[in-house]
């Protein structure tokens, strides 16, 4: 009874009409039960949280001529004196988190979140390309997938949102060439001309005329393909979908498992389909099928990431910040990666891995997955200040590490760990968040505990990233593309640590305590520009790495 | 920290303001969704309160939550909204003014909003990104009366059906976000 009153109620809150005999009903239970006026609101205001998180982000233009901000939102004219002394404020008061405990966790995210704003607020409105806020995360801002971009793709109109690769939810067409649409959960539908197709949210695309063929990354089953006779949808595979002029779909699976959900035409019920790597069939507009053939499918996605792209003479930058070493990993001699300070510490290659341009034809290491690279010589890192950067754009759907440091050659006692994720297992701790880097120190060093610092959960793949982790003291410092430091603080560390790094993976903890470990957590990606220096860099420095 | 920025507004450095917007922003449209039909009614008034606070900004006490200070101009805000929209429309909005006049109603109401921070509103994002389909399904649809009637048209499910399932989705999202606000781990 509670839930069908409960149900009732919402119902009738939401504007359904019912009879004035039961709405006082409703209303006489509200003010004389407690538990059921309790749930009530809960479920109340888990709506009112739902109705916000979808709805658009108001513009409070009113508001802004009240305030005589006219116009800030577009020219970014906002007084760098109050933005010094808000963040004069947050830099003053570092906290420490420690994921052991809920609470923490909550108030890191929650000061994350606010810090967020501020970057949002201060530094964001000057950009003309990503405003990267906290309105990117939320679906009213619908960012979906971004479009790769590839040269010879002729669109009816332009696709994009304005300022950026992200690509407009709704009908598009395109009229010549391909081009491929990238998810932020790993998924890729190459798009091949003339097609119409509409994107609908993060995991499903309609496919009016035309022809797609979807890679879905490991881990991100379920995406689905609207077609005119049903819905095709992924199981974990590499399928094509064509549709023609007569509204006939020809789905053809190369890899993994699809079903087909076929529509009735007498009634409502869904006929399913199983598919295999292989197979093809054609499926009319009334849901007849016939075995169709695979071949003539689109090639697939291409894989190339959106290109890297630095500001003029970035090493001479890089070079005047005076770094401790610095590897740009823009070519490699005989399994080794060069030192361009000329201190002599290359990166030594550990599995398959290559240098390789990007598909704006700058080169960088890419990995595969398979392997990675370590410092030859440990550097004596002093902790009273010490920074390392780098750019990485990661292609697959995994729970990577960008950057180990260890006191002993490929040993799992990190002392300071960089990763990224941009897939998450069920078995991964519930702390991990997707699409964040992580920037972890323990001390003394072990294989668990630490303190953690999380970006906002803005950092998909196939974009290039730039991350900057510091140390200063006991204060932790993570910065990743301009957004608002993150601070935290460590649990005490000795001033100087002689550090091995490795780039690309990480030696997670061997069976039986052995600390040499397993290679694990491989990147799927790209890596570039890493440098180390011997003090931290400043805010301004850092910008000057984005062109800002 | 909203205790500088009030000092920095009102040392004339008005756009600070924005950073309270960007900060309460999302609890006060959260609080008025929870007593309003239309999201546009939502955003209109919470923008009027938040000039009305950028006006009586001196009246504020820094030792006082100005979340909750906020909220005392959105009720008498809302109050007179109600009073203007039940003349206007009578039905419409009866059912949701009669339930907020309920004083338990309006105290948990006021709990819960004291306790939602901006963190949980991202957690429910990627909680809607987890829900089964069919909840999504509703859950996206952004119901109202007749949103709910054509979605049961649209999917040959009975309204009441659409209505069950919202009401489970809102169950299980709720778990959700605190699942993702409370389960730490190495």
């Amino acid at each position: 009874m509670l839930r069908n009153d409960m149900v009732d109620a919402l119902a009738t809150w939401q504007g359904l009409a019912v009879d004035a005999d039961r709405r006082d009903e409703l209303l006489a239970r509200l003010r004389t039960d407690e538990v059921f006026c309790r749930e009530f609101a809960e479920a109340l205001w888990t709506l009112a949280m739902l109705r916000v998180v979808q709805a658009p982000e108001p513009r409070w233009l009113s508001l802004s001529e009240e305030l005589g901000l006219c116009g800030v939102e577009e020219d970014g004219s906002v007084d760098e004196g109050a933005e010094e002394a808000i963040m004069a404020e947050v830099r003053r008061k570092p906290h420490r988190i420690r994921l052991s405990l809920p609470w923490r966790t909550f108030a890191m995210v929650a000061a994350g979140v606010l810090a967020l704003f501020l970057w949002f607020l201060f530094i964001a409105k000057g950009r003309n390309t990503e405003k990267m806020g906290i309105t990117e995360v939320l679906p009213s801002e619908r960012k979906l997938a971004v479009l790769a971009g590839e040269s010879g793709a002729v669109w009816e109109s332009d696709p994009l949102i304005a300022g950026g690769n992200w690509v407009r939810p709704g009908s598009h067409r395109l009229l010549a060439g391909s081009d491929t649409l990238l998810f932020f959960n790993g998924i890729r539908v190459r798009l091949q001309a003339p097609l119409e197709f509409s994107l609908v949210n993060e995991g499903t695309v309609s496919c009016h005329r035309g022809a797609m063929r979807v890679t879905v990354a490991n881990g991100a089953a379920g995406f689905r393909v609207n077609v005119p006779f049903g819905v095709v949808t992924d199981l974990g595979t590499d399928f094509a979908v064509s549709v023609g002029a007569d509204d006939a779909t020809r789905v053809a699976v190369m890899e993994g498992t699809v079903e087909l959900g076929i529509r009735q035409q007498e009634d409502d019920g869904i006929r399913l389909i199983s598919m295999a790597p292989g197979e093809a069939v054609e499926v009319s507009a009334t849901g007849n099928t016939q075995p169709a053939s695979t071949n003539g499918v689109p090639p697939p996605p291409d894989s190339s990431l959106l290109p890297l792209k630095l500001p003029d003479a970035y090493a001479d930058l890089i070079l005047a910040g005076k770094p401790r070493h610095y590897w740009r990993l823009d070519r490699m001699e005989n399994g080794k990666i060069p030192d361009v300070t000329g201190r002599g510490n290359p990166l030594l290659s550990l599995g398959p891995l290559a240098v390789s341009a990007d598909g704006g034809g700058r080169h960088s290491l890419r990995l595969s997955g398979k392997g990675g690279v370590r410092s030859q010589h440990p550097w004596r890192l002093r902790t009273d200040g010490a920074a390392l950067e780098l750019w990485f754009a990661s292609e697959g759907n995994q729970q990577s590490s960008l950057v180990g440091m260890a006191t002993r050659e490929l040993d799992s006692r990190h002392f300071a760990m960089l990763s990224h994720n941009s897939y998450l297992s069920e078995a991964a701790p519930r702390s991990q968040m997707l699409n964040t880097v992580r920037f972890l120190t323990r001390w003394p060093i072990d294989v668990r505990g630490g303190v953690n610092l999380f970006s906002e959960p803005v950092i998909g793949p196939y974009s290039w990233h730039h991350v900057v982790i510091q140390i200063k003291g006991r204060r932790m410092e993570l910065h990743v593309d301009g957004m608002p430091v993150k601070v935290a603080t460590a649990d005490p560390l000795p001033k100087t640590i002689d550090a091995f790094l490795t780039l690309g993976f990480a030696h997670t903890m061997g069976r039986d305590g052995l600390i040499e470990g397993l290679p694990d957590r491989f990147l799927i990606g790209r890596i570039a520009e890493v440098a180390v220096y011997d003090r931290v860099l400043s805010p301004k420095e850092i910008r000057q790495r984005l062109g800002k | 920290m909203i205790e500088q920025v009030v000092r920095q507004v009102l040392a004339g450095k008005p756009d600070a303001f924005l950073w309270i917007v960007r900060s309460e922003g999302p609890g006060l449209r959260s609080f008025l969704a929870s007593r309003l039909h239309q999201m546009q009614d939502v955003d209109d008034l919470a923008q009027e309160i938040f000039i009305i606070a950028y006006r009586k900004l001196r009246e504020f006490e820094p030792d006082r939550d100005f979340g909750v200070w906020l909220r005392g101009i959105a009720r008498n805000r809302l109050k007179q909204h109600f009073e203007r929209v039940t003349r206007q429309t009578a039905s419409l909005e009866l059912f949701r003014s009669e339930v907020m006049e309920i004083d338990r109603m309006a105290e948990e109401i006021e709990r819960l909003a004291e306790r939602t921070r901006s963190a949980q509103l991202l957690a429910m994002v990627q909680c809607i990104a987890k829900l089964p389909e069919r909840m999504r399904m509703v859950v996206r649809s952004r119901m109202d009366g007749e949103k709910a009637a054509s979605l049961a048209a649209e999917s040959g499910l009975s309204v009441d059906a659409i209505y069950q399932i919202q009401h489970r989705s809102l169950d299980w999202l709720r778990d959700c976000i605190g699942k993702e606000m409370t389960n730490v781990a190495e």
